[in-house]
């Protein structure tokens, strides 16, 4: 728990060395927000299912999904980004006993905004007969948007060079730590290898600020949306063959 | 011949002063025109013979004397009219400057059209004054040019009438000459002659100064035509500046739709300078737009305004949809642009599905080839992507859930038989959470503990691709490739927790614990963040 704050340290730290402002406030905001944060939400949850004792879903979900854009739009306002407000948003309600319903209540609505894959083709099946993600993608459709494919085909080579890097390694280093360090057996390390040679989505928002920020080339940026957005793509392909 | 001339200068001077100071040619009171007078009074000396000769020549050698003069200048000036219509006629409506500074040239050289440019630089310097004017005022003085073409007009023909005088008096010289000749035969005989013909020339040059005049005239003419067209085009572009300020107003914040009424009034109640002016010392009053637009509409001459006018109304019906608070908005673009945005990203991710393709890799593409930097099919991104950041809101904040469910379900046993019981799950859930309560009985973290492992591979893996970036120089400091560092060896989660889901290694002890250490990689990545900010500072 007393780790949370940290997670919105990096945003704050960076714009602390850009600007130069206050480390007070820095510091002052992320603990202020992590507090109202606690106290707001054990409160909202509670109150959303003491009034929705009689199952009322559209209502329960309804006010879960404006608490976490309150929160977000909080942390936002308090200096910390969007995404670490809804991140923070969802782990204070770790002591919650809700959790599972109020993951249930926004999981139809994160599938249709974000897109999740997953998808192997049995599934896909599925999908198409009970029909209801045929507007997933819409964060990944719009992340496609900020790729220009001409780009992509002149650097095709870099790229796939910095996909090849990042696959490798992380098979490699995850494996052998799995294998030497822990003991595992070498099927179960290569394939949890497989299963993290990918770049997180959280990534790109993290390179995206960084980059705005000026603490990394655009060059260097404009390549590894592309290499992210690769690897995304074909994790569940690695993830098919474990 | 020069003795006769001058003994009848005085004579002359009697004579034909009255005439002279009506003359165009003599009167001007310009420093060449006098130059023209200047043989004629310097040379005031009596001559007795003269006086002899008597009164019938006098009138014929002051003349002549006079002619010879003004030919000069008469030259002189057409010489200059040669060059100016040439000059007018090319340039169009940039030769207001030229006309200057030609009229400056011909004052100097003396010609007979002194009036003339000085009426003429008369009308330029109005016409440059509205045109001054203009930027200022929306009133233009139409009738002062044309008064000056008028007062022109009036001037060219005294010139006329003058120089028709001109003409007898030399027609009359000539037969008081002729008078001369038959009672004097002894007197040369050449005079006669080269009198004859200097008439001749004069009445040329006389013939050419007509011509010169008209040209003049036509100039007029085409500077006025000048004039209209600048005035029209003032007025066009005074029309347009009224037009895009109310757009602009209307477009700030500055308009707004009377609830009751639902008539666009202006908040500040004004559309001119002048009136904001009077609104910042008086009282704020509120006028209406159709006000206004009624007045332009009243005041506009031109099939040019009306447009205008049209548009502005068109404009202005669009505002009042906008801005009244009174209706559902409705943004069809942004809607048609959502509309794409999803067709795409469903017709790309089954594409994908169906060519047995991961969806992420369809919507990426699909997203690529809609996107502002292929097809350009989405006019109004900024709000698509906003929307779309909704979808990461979403994302992260199951992701939260996810960590926090995770943790909890590590927890004692107690919480989750509790979140089972309250928790409203769906059949696949309840079933994960049965099995997953299950392997909990069954005996918890067997082997190393989860977060020691995420924590120990995330290093190495932050610094073996440290090291690469900054060995290969991928990176140009460190800084930059700390933080690629650390964002490359960030693993999704959420893929993760599908792909064990999809291989049925999900309920495993096995999946469990690495679900487990890559849960907290995130956090441990955020620590490893944190320390190297601080190594930065």
């Amino acid at each position: 728990m007393f780790m949370l704050p940290l997670l919105a340290l990096p945003e704050i730290l960076e714009s602390y060395w850009l600007h130069g402002l206050a480390a007070f406030e820095y510091v002052v905001a992320p603990t202020m927000f992590v507090v109202i944060s606690m106290l707001i939400s054990k409160h909202i949850i509670s109150f959303a299912v003491a009034i929705n004792k009689d199952q009322n879903d559209e209502l329960f979900s309804l006010s879960i999904v404006a608490y976490a854009l309150m929160m977000a739009t909080i942390a936002e306002d308090l200096g910390i980004s969007i995404e670490a407000g809804a991140i923070f948003a969802g782990l204070v309600l770790i002591k919650s006993p809700y959790v599972l319903r109020v993951a249930n209540s926004i999981s139809s609505l994160s599938r249709v905004f974000g897109g999740k894959s997953r998808c192997n083709f049995t599934a896909i099946k599925k999908i198409i007969l009970t029909s209801n993600i045929y507007f997933s993608g819409m964060f990944l459709t719009s992340l496609g948007m900020i790729i220009s494919p001409e780009f992509c085909l002149e650097r095709s080579f870099s790229i796939l060079k910095l996909v090849a890097l990042v696959f490798f390694m992380k098979i490699g280093i995850v494996s052998v730590t799995l294998v030497r360090l822990f003991k595992y057996d070498k099927r179960r390390s290569v394939s949890a290898g497989l299963s993290m040679a990918q770049i997180s989505e959280a990534g790109l928002v993290v390179l995206a600020r960084a980059s705005r920020l000026g603490f990394i080339q655009r060059s260097t940026y404009l390549t590894l949306v592309p290499t992210t957005c690769i690897l995304l793509a074909l994790a569940p392909l690695s993830g098919n063959h474990l | 011949m020069i003795a006769l001339s001058r003994s009848l200068v005085v004579a002359t001077q009697m004579e034909d002063l009255p005439a002279a100071e009506h003359s165009p040619l003599l009167t001007s009171s310009n420093g060449a025109a006098m130059h023209i007078h200047s043989p004629l009074r310097p040379d005031g000396t009596l001559n007795r013979e003269l006086e002899e000769n008597g009164e019938l020549n006098s009138g014929l050698d002051v003349t002549l004397d006079d002619v010879s003069v003004e030919l000069e200048s008469l030259e002189k000036a057409l010489k200059a009219k040669e060059i100016s219509p040439k000059q007018l006629a090319g340039d169009g409506l940039l030769s207001l400057n030229q006309q200057l500074v030609v009229g400056g040239n011909r004052e100097q050289l003396g010609s007979n059209d002194d009036e003339f440019d000085t009426s003429k630089n008369m009308a330029v310097n109005k016409r440059e004054q509205n045109d001054n004017g203009h930027a200022n005022k929306n009133i233009f003085d139409y009738g002062s040019a044309e008064f000056a073409l008028h007062e022109l007009e009036d001037k060219l023909d005294n010139d006329l009438v003058h120089m028709e005088t001109i003409l007898s008096k030399l027609k009359n010289a000539n037969r008081k000459s002729a008078k001369l000749s038959k009672k004097e035969i002894t007197t040369d005989q050449n005079t006669a002659e080269e009198l004859q013909s200097e008439l001749n020339i004069i009445t040329e040059d006389v013939n050419e100064l007509y011509a010169t005049i008209s040209v003049t005239e036509n100039e007029l003419h085409r500077a006025l035509d000048d004039l209209t067209n600048k005035e029209k085009w003032i007025n066009k572009h005074v029309l347009e500046e009224e037009f895009t300020k109310l757009i602009e107003m209307m477009h700030s914040d500055r308009v707004r739709v009377d609830y009751e009424t639902g008539q666009l009034q202006t908040s500040m109640g004004n559309l001119n300078k002048k009136e904001a002016k009077q609104t910042k010392n008086g009282v704020a009053r509120q006028e209406t737009v159709e006000e206004h637009l009624l007045e332009l509409e009243q005041n506009a001459h031109s099939n040019f305004a009306h447009k205008m006018v049209e548009k502005l109304l068109k404009e202005v019906n669009d505002v009042k949809q906008e801005e009244d608070h009174a209706f559902m908005q409705l943004d069809l673009q942004l809607l048609k642009d959502i509309v794409t945005l999803a067709i795409t990203a469903a017709t790309c991710g089954m594409l994908a599905v169906v060519l047995n393709l991961p969806a992420t890799a369809g919507f990426l593409a699909g997203g690529m080839v809609v996107g502002p930097s292929c097809l350009n099919l989405i006019s109004s991104v900024k709000q698509v992507q906003t929307l779309a950041q909704f979808g990461a809101i979403f994302l992260l904040f199951e992701q939260g859930l996810l960590y926090s469910r995770i943790y909890s379900e590590s927890s004692p046993l107690l919480e989750n038989t509790k979140m089972l019981s309250l928790g409203r799950a769906e059949s696949n859930d309840i079933e994960n959470i049965h099995t997953e309560h299950w392997l909990l009985q069954n005996g918890i973290n067997h082997g190393p503990n989860a977060s020691l492992v995420g924590a120990v591979v995330l290093a190495l893996l932050i610094s073996s691709a440290f090291s690469i970036f900054w060995f290969i120089e991928y990176t140009s400091s460190i800084e930059e490739s700390v933080i690629l560092a650390t964002t490359v060896s960030i693993c999704s989660t959420t893929v993760v927790r599908d792909n064990l889901h999809l291989s049925n290694l999900s309920d495993t002890r096995w999946g469990r614990q690495l679900l487990q250490m890559i849960v907290r990689i995130p956090i441990f990545q955020s620590l490893s963040i944190f320390c190297d900010s601080l190594l930065i500072l």
